[in-house]
This record gives C-alpha cells, structure tokens and sequence, in this order.
C-alpha cells in the first residue's frame, strides 16, 4: 500500500510534507486525508518554528503506535523517556506556543505533555515570588489587595 | 461568574474593533496595535509594538480579519506569555499542579487567581492531594480495636491538603447513615 504524503504549510509559509499516519494523529487534521492528498493544506495558527515540533512528535509516536504490543513495555518508556527530553529542552514560550497548536489540531497527547511541563514548572517553584519569575508574570496586586489575599486564603483552605 | 463577564466585554470590544479594520482596509498601524491589544483572555491590555510590523508582514489579505489576533499572538515575533493564553487552557494547566501549589497561585496576580479558583471548585475539589502518606497512617488507626479513637487520628493533617471535611463526618455517622440505607 503506497503511502500518501500530505504538505502542511505553516502560517509564515514553510512547507512540512508528512504522511498519512502523522495527520491522524491531529483531529483537526484527519479530514484532510480524503480530500487534500497532493495538495498544501494551510495550518494559518501556527508557525513554522512550533510546525517542526508538532510533526516531530507525531512521527515519533507514529513508530510505537503502530508498533507490536510484544515490544510495547521497552518502546513506551522509551517514548516516555522521548517526550521528556523533547518538551524539557525548550523554553516556555515555545511550550506555549506548542500548547497553542496541539489546542488547535487538537492532538491530545501533544497537549498533555505540553501543559504537565507548565505544571512542572509552577509545581517545582516555592513560593509565588518565584513562580512569577519562572512564568515572567508581573503581579498585578497592590499591598492591599495582597494582604486581603492572605487573609481569604486561610479560610479559603480550611 | 466576573471572570466571565470580563471576557464577554473584551471580545466585543475587539469584534468592534476588527470591523472597523476591514471596513477600512486595513492598514493603519495604530488599528493594528489595537487589535493587539485586545487579546483572549483575561483582558490584560499590553502593548506589543512589535508584532504591528509582525502584521503587516503576514498575509493578511487570505486570512479573515477574526484570526489577526491568532496571527499576531502565533506571529513567534512576540515571545508568548501564559496570560496570552485562552482560560480553558490556564484551567488545564492548573489542574496539573498539586494541592499544596494553589496557595501560591493565589499570590501570583489577579488572573492566575480567578483561574485558580475555578480550577479549585471544579477540580481539586474532587480530586485527592497527591502526598497521601500521612492520610494513610491516620487511616490505619481505623484498625485499632476501640474504633474511638478516630477523633485524635484526623488531627493528623496531610501537609497542604485541603480539609475535607466530608472526610470527618462520613467515619463518624457511619452507624447512621447505615441504619437510614437499610430502613
């Protein structure tokens, strides 16, 4: 059975040809497989940068979902392992980014992986000084209002 | 819900406001900033001279007006911020974070609190605090041959967690609300 290949293009123009099994994996996407083989399928959400990423990770779960169950224990950790290293070594604003796109071709696993990675972030910080500098918010707060915070939490926890 | 009331306000503002753009023509820069200010959201109003170039550059012409605001915050000039995100989103988030985290989230500003409080009615709620090693031992004393000494056990407290107070009630009227089931 010959594959069919798809040519996704991003919102600045970059072209990412893919196969059938790849644009499965996106439900926005899986549509287009009747009806736009051969042609460019206009993603205009999302850029060539976060493109790359997302088709990177579909390729790669691509080969252990279609691969045997006998081999399926090793090959999930390895994927596991996979999708540590691949959404630990960007920054957040490229997660963001990431969490955006998968949001939108709605690839449920993408973004699962994408928003635990924000969680990890808030979840390793101490206090919410530092939770400000990891996600680079400024607070809006002023001292009394922050005082007034303090004050419902401890009712608001009880 | 205020939150929601906010949101409603906002994305009127900038239905109005990407009318007036086409109606236009396009391209005044200062139209096109003010799209971008009026992002989804919370509402929080920042101003992003750069992605004003970001739009010009894009094709706009193929892409309806709705999704310039897509474009500009999916442009990748503009670094994205997690208040950029859409509140469905920043919900999720927050639901990957543990118990003991949703304190300092209050702290952090104003958005990411409404976001934690809805996060917290309709999640965390229901779910159990992750570090259980503590509810474990104070259960365990359920198997003591007194059984009142349930009391002093729930003194107990898993660190952070939310007290449940349904917890306390449903071991002590047991009897009860056996007897009720079975009339």
């Amino acid at each position: 059975m010959t594959k069919e290949m798809f040519t996704l293009k991003s919102s600045d123009g970059f072209l990412f040809v893919v196969d059938e099994a790849v644009v499965h994996q996106s439900v926005t996407l899986s549509p287009m497989v009747q009806d736009c083989a051969g042609r460019e399928y206009p993603i205009n959400n999302v850029t060539g940068k976060i493109l790359n990423l997302v088709v990177e990770y579909c390729k790669n779960h691509v080969v252990v979902d279609g691969g045997d169950s006998s081999s399926s224990s090793s090959s999930g950790d390895a994927l596991k392992k996979w999708d540590d290293e691949f959404i630990t070594q960007m920054d957040l604003s490229t997660v963001y980014d990431l969490i955006m796109a998968a949001n939108y071709l709605i690839i449920k696993g993408l973004f699962d992986l994408a928003c635990q990675r924000v969680a990890d972030e808030i979840a390793a910080c101490k206090d919410h000084e530092e939770i400000r500098a990891t996600l680079g918010i400024v607070s809006d707060y002023t001292a009394e209002e922050e005082a007034e915070v303090l004050k419902e939490n401890e009712w608001a926890f009880d | 819900m205020a939150l929601g009331k906010k949101r409603i306000i906002v994305v009127q503002k900038s239905h109005l406001k990407q009318r007036r753009g086409v109606e236009d023509g396009g391209l005044g820069l200062e139209l096109e900033l003010e799209l971008v200010q009026y992002k989804r959201g919370f509402g929080r109003k920042r101003v992003l001279i750069s992605s004003g170039d970001e739009i010009c550059d894009s094709p706009v012409g193929k892409t309806s007006s709705k999704k310039l605001c897509d474009e500009a915050s999916a442009a990748g000039g503009q670094s994205r911020e997690l208040e950029d995100l859409p509140l469905d989103i920043l919900l999720r988030i927050i639901c990957g974070v543990e118990h003991e985290d949703l304190k300092q989230l209050f702290h952090v500003s104003k958005a990411v609190r409404e976001a934690t409080l809805i996060a917290k009615q309709s999640h965390f709620a229901y779910s159990t605090p992750r570090k259980t090693s503590v509810f474990e031992r104070s259960r365990f004393g359920l198997d003591k041959p007194s059984g009142l000494g349930d009391g002093d056990d729930y003194e107990i407290e898993a660190p952070a967690a939310p007290l449940q107070k349904r917890y306390r009630s449903r071991d002590e009227d047991n009897s009860g609300v056996s007897v009720a089931l079975f009339k």
